[in-house]
């Protein structure tokens, strides 16, 4: 179901496109190369992984605005850029956009590799945690409005009687309750549950990106 | 007193004197044929005097005819140049009388010569004594008179006739000296004429008895030609009075002015130049010049030049108008200007040239300096866009090479496997080949634009012009995010122009959009340049940017040297790129888009619509 881990380069420079494929798959990569920054977002779809090598300068769409459209996209991935001389403003705001890297067209090879593979490793971080989230968006999915209502005092450790009280409640409906949360979530002590939650952000607060 | 000799004898040498005068003036400058024929006029006037004499101390019939017969010689060298003068010097008279008149007195001296006695008496039978002026004198007795007398009374009217008609027409001229000179000259001539004839008439038909008076009435009309043509004398005296005051007058203004005068006489060889054309040339006040002395001032270079002007101007008979150099011995090289024209025989040959010259040294070397200046400011405006182009051109260079780079790199990965896949490795070894071919062009158009160079002028696709400026535009573009388009159909007329700087200019006005596309901070981020086809005569190209457009009151100065609304900006952009255009015959302008962003428009002309 899941695609393999893939190097998306974006270059409009055909001749560079080629070298640089022909390079990362001879370095056991799998690439996909696309002339422009539309075509590589056209062929993106949820199950997409990896990474997105991009030029910095491209007509029509410039690598700051694929790197804003990636974030946005169903499968967001790290993107490292290329350009052809540096330039400082643009790598610093590059970097604060949570781009891996900012190499020179002409970098060493072995640091390219390093910034592709670190680049790939992230994707895949990135990968797995999105689709544990999306298990856990499934799981917490499943609760009634009233099970919320419970689990929101849970995670702040309330106990039974406390969450009664203020549900104005049995306090034997909130064991229920209790017993059906551990079911769907799959997860039974308190603590787990907060930081479950915690991480997909049920209660106000954002998911941590992991650093 | 015998006055009679007295008064014959002096009237004969008053004459004479008068004829010689005359003659002289005339053997001086032979154009003056008036001269000639009044000094006719006056010998044989001269003539007439002593003949006459003659017949009234003659002491026989046969004396009196014989010194009659003589009479007719000079009788007919005086009518004839009467004729001739009127026609000369009054410029009336019908020709056709003036050759019966000399037909009809040729046929009299003639007859004359072959008679027994003379022509207007077959024979005297006796002569008669007189007292005439205290004096003893003889004229006509008796004698039988000639049957041909009839055709000397015709000459006298015809001649009588001649002259009348002469001075009407002069007459009819109305000016005051035309008018003059009929009454002068033809009513003297006519009024003593007539009086010479009658008595002659009265002698010779034997109606009076006293002596023929031809002297005293011919003395007379002659001192009235004598008279105006002294006057005419005296007015040539005062003319070179006036044409040496106006030729001082023409070389202050010409020497105020700056300016040489020299003629050049092509029949005596002779140059005559006001001091300043001397100085000007680097002669001596009084060295003597001529043709190859002063050719020999002209700068090796530029004589060939001065001749082809020359020698045009004697061909079409237009004026010429030459630049060239002069190398002195004082000082340095000069400059002089010169024009004037060239007089032309009727035949063609070159009889005169007349110039003028002027020193432009300074004119010159203002010129130069001006283009020197400007071949600087296009430099330092080339220097100036190239240090903005310089992150395009970096990136024009980093792709070839980066590309090179990893296929470099990965034919070295390969050539380490045991068994290197040789199809793979010569694609490689190709791409890296295409590869730097692109690498050395890119440093080939950085030298072109570096390069410091006069214009050429070439054909010239435009759509070429508009591929360049998006190639090494494009990369700059897209760092600041500005979409920049570039249409130009391949079915655009070819023009002339300089690739390299007609790039420069083009370059420019893109740079200048994406920056006005920066300062206003709009979110349509976009240039076009486009390309069409105007009338068939010129390519226009219009560079459209979605700024803010021009401000009105800046609209007019943009196009100043060193105007310019950017903190770092040198203002030479836009002057450059329009002396650029101008120089190929082009304009350059902007106005605003009515979508709010300027638009620049240059027109170049098409090598059909140039070439017309």
């Amino acid at each position: 179901m899941n695609e393999s881990p893939r190097v998306h380069l974006v270059d409009d420079d055909e001749s560079f496109l080629n070298a640089l494929s022909r390079l990362l798959r001879l370095e056991g990569l799998e690439t996909r190369a696309f002339i422009s920054a539309t075509a590589l977002l056209g062929s993106l779809g949820p199950a997409s992984r990896g990474c997105v090598v991009a030029d910095l300068e491209m007509p029509g769409m410039t690598g700051f605005e694929l790197q804003e459209r990636l974030a946005a996209a169903p499968a967001p991935m790290p993107i490292l850029f290329l350009t052809g001389y540096g330039d400082i403003p643009a790598s610093v705001r590059a970097m604060r956009h949570g781009a891996i890297d900012f190499l020179e067209k002409r970098a060493p090879k072995e640091e390219l590799m390093r910034s592709i593979r670190v680049a790939l490793e992230r994707g895949d971080q990135e990968f797995e945690r999105r689709g544990r989230l999306r298990d856990l968006d499934q799981r917490f999915g499943r609760l009634t409005p009233r099970e919320l209502e419970v689990l929101q005092h849970v995670v702040v450790g309330r106990m039974n009687k406390e969450i009664a009280a203020a549900l104005s409640i049995n306090e034997r409906t909130v064991k229920l309750h209790r017993t059906a949360i551990t079911r769907k979530v799959g997860v039974h002590s308190s603590a787990q549950l907060a930081t479950l939650s915690k991480e997909i952000g049920l209660f106000g607060n954002e998911p941590t990106l992991t650093a | 007193m015998s006055y009679v000799t007295i008064l014959w004898s002096g009237a004969a040498a008053a004459a004479l004197l008068l004829g010689i005068v005359h003659a002289t003036v005339w053997l001086l400058n032979r154009q003056a044929w008036s001269n000639l024929a009044l000094a006719v006029v006056a010998l044989s006037l001269s003539g007439i005097g002593i003949t006459e004499l003659g017949m009234m101390v003659s002491q026989s019939p046969e004396e009196w005819g014989e010194w009659a017969r003589w009479c007719h010689l000079p009788l007919f060298f005086h009518i004839v140049a009467i004729v001739v003068f009127v026609r000369l010097y009054l410029g009336a008279g019908r020709r056709w009388l003036m050759w019966t008149i000399i037909g009809i007195r040729t046929a009299i001296v003639i007859a004359n010569f072959s008679s027994p006695l003379n022509f207007n008496f077959d024979s005297i039978t006796s002569v008669a004594r007189m007292h005439f002026l205290g004096e003893e004198i003889t004229v006509v007795g008796q004698g039988v008179v000639s049957h041909w007398q009839w055709l000397a009374t015709l000459a006298s009217a015809l001649l009588a006739i001649f002259v009348l008609d002469a001075a009407i027409t002069l007459w009819r001229q109305r000016t005051k000296d035309a008018r003059r000179r009929a009454l002068f000259v033809g009513g003297g001539i006519l009024l003593f004429l007539v009086l010479a004839t009658v008595s002659t008439q009265l002698v010779i038909w034997g109606i009076a008895v006293m002596p023929m008076l031809i002297t005293p009435p011919f003395l007379i009309s002659l001192v009235a030609m004598a008279y105006e043509m002294t006057r005419d004398t005296l007015r040539a005296g005062r003319l070179a009075a006036e044409l040496l005051e106006s030729q001082n007058r023409l070389e202050l203004a010409a020497n105020a002015a700056g300016l040489g005068l020299g003629v050049w006489d092509a029949r005596t060889l002779q140059f005559w130049a006001t001091q300043r054309s001397r100085g000007l040339f680097g002669f001596e006040p009084d060295e003597q010049i001529d043709v190859d002395s002063v050719a020999g001032r002209i700068h090796r270079e530029d004589f060939p030049r001065v001749r082809e002007a020359l020698i045009s101007s004697i061909g079409t008979r237009a004026r010429f108008q030459v630049q060239f150099r002069v190398c002195t011995p004082q000082s340095a090289t000069r400059w002089l200007a010169s024009h004037g024209d060239v007089v032309v025989d009727p035949h063609g040959r070159l009889t005169m040239i007349r110039g003028v010259i002027r020193d432009v040294s300074e004119q010159k070397q203002t010129q130069e300096e001006a283009e020197e200046l400007r071949r600087e400011l296009t430099h330092a405006g080339r220097v100036t866009m190239l240090g903005q182009l310089a992150s395009a051109l970096a990136h024009e260079l980093s792709q070839p090479l980066g590309a090179i780079l990893r296929n470099a790199e990965a034919a070295e990965m390969l050539l380490s496997t045991p068994s290197p896949d040789l199809v793979e490795l010569r694609a490689i070894v190709a791409d890296i080949l295409k590869d730097d071919q692109r690498a050395g062009d890119v440093i080939e158009r950085l030298r072109a634009l570096l390069k410091r160079r006069q214009m050429q002028f070439s054909p010239l696709s435009v759509e070429t012009l508009v591929k360049d400026a998006n190639t090494l535009l494009r990369a700059d573009a897209a760092a600041r995010h500005v979409a920049l388009e570039c249409c130009a159909g391949d079915a655009l007329p070819m023009v002339a122009g300089d690739r390299v700087h007609l790039s420069q200019v083009l370059i420019n006005l893109i740079l200048n959009g994406m920056d006005a596309i920066n300062e206003s901070a709009s979110s349509r981020r976009r240039i076009t340049v486009a390309a069409r086809n105007v009338e068939d005569t010129s390519v226009e190209i219009a560079v459209v940017d979605s700024g803010t457009g021009i401000a009105a009151d800046r609209l007019p100065r943009i196009f100043e040297p060193f105007y310019t609304t950017k903190a770092n900006g040198m203002g030479m952009g836009l002057s450059v790129s329009r002396t650029i255009v101008e120089a190929h015959g082009g304009r350059l302008w902007a106005e605003n888009d009515v979508d709010g962003g300027a638009i620049f428009r240059l027109t170049l002309p098409t090598l059909q619509g140039s070439a017309s």
